[in-house]
């Protein structure tokens, strides 16, 4: 069977404009649809992870970029958040009174958490009066009074008896600015030391025992005063007590009948009770300090009865589906902040920040899982959290011994979130084999494709989504035709005319530059022109390297020839990737071929430069030789295959036709036209399989030729597999139907020898000048007698046993 | 120091009283109230002196649990530690007060110094160091009751004056006024009561009284 010529409307598989407006109705003015269209499994399992409540299914929604995540995510979890049913909390921190370092975390309903945080100020200002009026109340001044006089008696009374002794035994107790001290007197006077010695000897030393004994007697007074003194301060300590106990009960009382239903806010606040009760005295101003330090210094003390409303959940009644947009471990499960007071680092419960798994409580979190392994520490934190199930705070400087100051340990907070993840498949792939713990979180996996069919419902989606766009923003509307090319341009991208490109950002970046244009234009519309030109500029934009190397193929720098014929020589075709864009350019393939032990050498393999599917596809042309014209003789060639001025790594099989097409017309001995460019693969029998890139291939010598000149030769070979993928420029579609430039499906390689050497292919068993395969049938025999040395009588009765094989007769 | 002091000073005269800033501050209400500078007296107690000098003197310093070696330089050092912590307490007490101030230091017995200073000033604050004030005191109640002030007067022009200084203080102090009539017959502690100043005419203080006084008292006229 001959190759078969494609017509032109072969060649690119239009979007028909009116199968785009529904009932009438043009996409531009249609209701919005959701953002993702085509990608039914994938939604099956975002819907199926979202709405499963079991602990560790998580969802990991893996996708080419811009093919709308995000938004399949986010639309699902905000259609489920409608049915409701989310249980939301207030969650808190309080001062934990026995031991501050672990503060509480305390689980309120939604909205009573500012309540009780607005109770608590009002209780600590009501007690900052109510404690200081009882304490000046005329009550406690009269019992505090009755107390001190009574000690203050007491003590009197006995230092009154020492003196009195003193004085018995004609000494006098005196105080001195250094302390007490005892003197003889005489006649109310103290003795001078002259007087003293003036006395006689026994009247000395009973004076001097008597200092003796008075001062023991004062020693022994003063002991028991210091001990009275522990009583005395008991006595006061216990009239505080009960003088705060009556302001502070009645009032703790009432905050505590408001929570009565909550019995950790009622621990807590009798943990309160019992506190403001020891502490008394933080709440009463201080005499010894200024006017101006005193409230600062109050304030600072009664911090401590504060609360931190960790999360508010009335402050945002929905669902709370949050997006990180900055997934840093300390964003994810809160910090704790220090101060930095007099050169020290000073923290508190009410210095506890929540993060996001916080704010995200009890509803949803949505991460990038780029941004998140690019923090550290946030992947081990974010699993922690949720094998858990819990949020514990901790400071990484403590996890990794950075300070060694005393840091807080706050309570961890019951997690109740699900979390979707985001990323490329490659990402998904790598964490799933580098971290056993993966699979055991995130248990569904939504595969978003990288292309979806093209069916007209889709096409009208996508067609809405795209116009929605334009309307949301506030832009010109998109024309339907408009519209249509843009389809046409995600088919495009799919490389495949029955599919659409599932990166429906890439086509609103378009849509956005064709707006621009159309403004520019002063248009009042986008249309299909504005499209095309947004598209030209585009391709424009990343042209650089496509046409430095057209212009070193134009000026023979690369040699591609596009006129004549050669021996051993073919046009092949290769896709270069430059960021996002992609194109095709033409590359000379050489081969020669000798008598040989029947080796097939690939040039670009032997020198490293050739990638594993370029070395496959090159044996499977040896196996290809040897099995169609060397079955019963050994394979008696050598030849050698280059790809001509390729400076860098070969990969692919796409060339082995051409590569083929090359071997096979220099064991011919016949020239190949160097109109045509050819792609495709080949397998062992011959058949020509598809390829990547066919557009790209096709349109990269289409614009050789068109620049060099078509004269109706010039053509390209693609297999006819890719037929289906043809979505063809329109310039190439208008040299087509023109007849200036032509595209050949073949389905073997007997086609492609037949429309590149101008030969019929003919029987590879019948050697013959007239055909391809028969001259190369008559090649290798010629080949394989000098091998064996054989004369050449025997040549006749060698072709006869290769008829009889490759026909498969059993004649002798 | 020079000793023509104006007769319009208030003079407030301490030993080692524990009650020196009760004093100080007392002072300094009654010369803002009436106008007038404020002289801070301190008396080296100087029968300290004399029992230091003795061979077998021994000292209890305050808070001390044994007794110690005492000589005359030891209280020189005191007086002269007593006297600069006084300085500073002053002027802490009087910084934002408009009260001008002097102080200087005399040695002798408080009590005769007090009658010695009768031709320097009308109005002299005096408190002597107790026994019992010498001990550790314990934290006040945060709002003491209102002071009271008790006046002990006679018929003389000295006892209205003395009436008449006494309402001023307790205006002053927002305290309370007890007005006591006396004859004369010395002031014992029954008839003082329990005060917080006493302000009573020189005339009727002998020097005796003051050694029996639990609390400051203004001697005036």
């Amino acid at each position: 069977m001959p190759a078969r010529l494609l017509e032109a409307h072969e060649l690119i598989t239009r979007c028909d404009a009116a199968t785009l407006e529904l009932d009438g109705v043009a996409p531009a003015e249609g209701a919005a649809v959701g953002r993702i269209v085509g990608q039914d499994r994938a939604r099956a399992a975002v819907e199926f992870g979202i709405a499963t409540r079991h602990p560790g299914f998580h969802l990991f929604v893996m996708g080419p970029p811009g093919s709308g995540k995000r938004s399949l995510a986010r639309h699902v979890i905000e259609a489920h958040a409608l049915q409701g049913g989310v249980h939301r909390s207030d969650w808190v921190y309080v001062n934990n009174f026995a031991h501050p370092h672990q503060p509480i975390a305390l689980e309120l309903p939604v909205g009573r958490g500012s309540k009780l945080r607005n109770d608590m100020r009002e209780l600590v200002t009501d007690l900052r009066t109510l404690i200081a009026a009882v304490f000046e109340s005329d009550e406690y001044v009269a019992q505090a009074e009755r107390i001190n006089n009574e000690f203050k008696e007491r003590a009197e009374h006995a230092l009154a008896e020492v003196a009195q002794e003193a004085g018995k035994r004609g000494l006098a107790m005196i105080r001195t600015p250094v302390g007490f001290t005892f003197a003889p007197q005489k006649e109310g006077e103290v003795m001078s030391p002259e007087a003293f010695q003036a006395l006689p000897e026994a009247q000395r030393s009973e004076l001097q025992k008597a200092v003796s004994d008075v001062q023991d007697q004062l020693l022994r007074v003063l002991r028991a005063q210091m001990r009275t003194r522990k009583e005395h301060v008991d006595r006061l300590r216990a009239l505080d007590r009960s003088t705060t106990l009556l302001a502070v009960e009645h009032a703790v009382d009432e905050v505590k009948s408001r929570y009565a239903d909550l019995p950790r806010v009622c621990e807590y606040l009798d943990a309160v009770r019992a506190d403001v009760v020891e502490n008394a005295s933080d709440f009463r101003a201080h005499d010894d300090e200024d006017s101006s330090g005193s409230h600062s210094s109050e304030r600072a003390e009664l911090a401590r009865y504060e609360v931190n409303l960790m999360l508010d959940a009335a402050a945002s009644p929905e669902v709370p589906i949050i997006e990180a947009d900055l997934p840093s471990y300390q964003n994810l499960v809160g910090r704790i902040d220090h101060i930095a007071r007099l050169g020290m680092l000073l923290t508190d419960f009410r210095l506890i920040k929540g993060g996001l798994l916080h704010r995200a409580n009890g509803g949803y979190l949505l991460i990038d899982v780029v941004k998140l392994l690019q923090q550290p520490f946030a992947w081990p934190a974010l699993k922690r959290a949720l094998l858990k199930r819990e949020i514990r705070i901790e400071s990484l400087a403590e996890m990794y011994s950075l300070v060694s100051t005393v840091q807080l340990e706050p309570e961890p907070i019951p997690l109740q979130v699900k979390v979707v993840l985001f990323g490329e498949r490659w990402l998904c792939s790598l964490v799933q084999a580098l971290d056993p713990e993966f699979d055991e979180l995130f248990r569904i996996v939504a595969d978003l494709g990288d292309d979806m069919p093209r069916e007209p419902t889709t096409q009208r989606d996508l067609a809405r989504i795209l116009a929605n766009q334009l309307r949301t923003k506030e832009l010109l509307p998109a024309s339907v035709t408009a519209l249509a090319r843009l389809i046409d341009h995600g088919v495009r991208l799919a490389g495949d005319a029955t599919r659409i490109t599932a990166q429906v950002r890439r086509l609103e970046d378009v849509l956005l530059e064709a707006e621009h244009v159309a403004r520019s234009r002063g248009q009042v519309s986008v249309e299909a022109a504005d499209v095309a030109a947004a598209i030209a500029a585009q391709r424009e934009r990343a042209a650089r390297i496509n046409e430095r190397l057209r212009d070193a193929v134009l000026r023979d720098i690369l040699m591609i020839d596009t006129v004549g014929a050669r021996v051993g020589q073919v046009n092949g075709l290769s896709v270069y990737e430059v960021g996002s864009e992609i194109f095709g350019m033409a590359s000379r393939i050489s081969a020669t071929s000798r008598l040989g032990d029947g080796q097939v050498i690939d040039v670009q393999r032997e020198t490293h430069l050739g990638g594993p599917l370029h070395a496959k596809g090159v044996l499977i042309l040896s196996s290809f030789l040897a099995a169609r014209y060397s079955r019963l003789q050994p394979h008696s060639i050598v030849a050698s295959l280059v790809f001509e001025q390729t400076y860098g790594l070969v990969e692919g099989d796409s060339a082995s036709l051409g590569e083929l097409v090359a071997l096979l017309s220099s064991i011919a001995d016949v020239p190949v036209k160097q109109c045509f460019a050819v792609t495709g693969s080949v397998n062992q029998f011959g058949d020509v399989q598809a390829i990547g890139g066919v557009n790209e291939k096709v349109e990269g010598f289409f614009d050789i030729c068109a620049a060099r000149g078509l004269d109706g030769t010039h053509g390209v070979l693609i297999p006819q597999a890719n037929v289906a993928h043809l979505m063809l420029r329109d310039d190439v579609v208008d040299a087509v139907a023109s007849g200036r430039f032509a595209i050949h499906a073949v389905r073997n390689v007997d086609e492609a020898l037949e429309v590149m050497t101008g030969l019929p292919a003919g029987d590879p068993g019948l050697p013959s000048s007239d055909t391809v395969n028969g001259r190369i049938a008559r090649r290798l025999h010629e080949y394989s007698r000098i091998r064996r040395g054989e004369p050449r009588g025997a040549r006749r009765r060698a072709q006869v046993l290769v008829r009889q094989v490759v026909k498969g007769g059993d004649e002798s | 120091m020079s000793s023509a002091i104006p007769p319009r000073h208030v003079l407030a005269l301490l030993d080692d009283a524990a009650l020196a800033r009760e004093v100080i501050e007392m002072s300094s209400i009654l010369a803002r109230q009436l106008q007038r500078p404020l002289e801070v007296i301190y008396v080296e107690n100087a029968p300290a002196l004399l029992a230091a000098a003795l061979p077998f003197a021994q000292v209890l310093a305050h808070g001390a649990t044994q007794w110690a070696p005492f000589a005359p330089e030891d209280v020189e050092r005191g007086y002269r530690a007593q006297a600069q912590r006084l300085r500073e307490l002053t002027e802490r007490l009087l910084t934002h007060q408009a009260v001008t101030w002097s102080m200087r230091v005399m040695r002798g017995a408080l009590q005769q110094i007090a009658f010695e200073l009768q031709s320097q000033s009308d109005l002299v604050v005096i408190a002597r160091a107790t026994g019992a004030t010498a001990l550790p005191t314990l934290r006040r109640p945060q709002r003491a009751r209102r002071p009271v002030v008790t006046a002990l007067v006679d018929d003389s022009a000295a006892g209205q004056m003395a009436r008449e200084v006494a309402r001023q203080i307790v205006q002053a102090l927002g305290g309370m006024l007890l007005v006591r009539q006396t004859a004369g017959a010395g002031i014992t502690p029954a008839l003082v009561g329990r005060c917080d100043l006493l302000v009573v005419p020189r005339s009727l203080v002998q020097p005796g009284d003051l050694a029996r006084l639990e609390q400051p008292a203004l001697l005036v006229g």
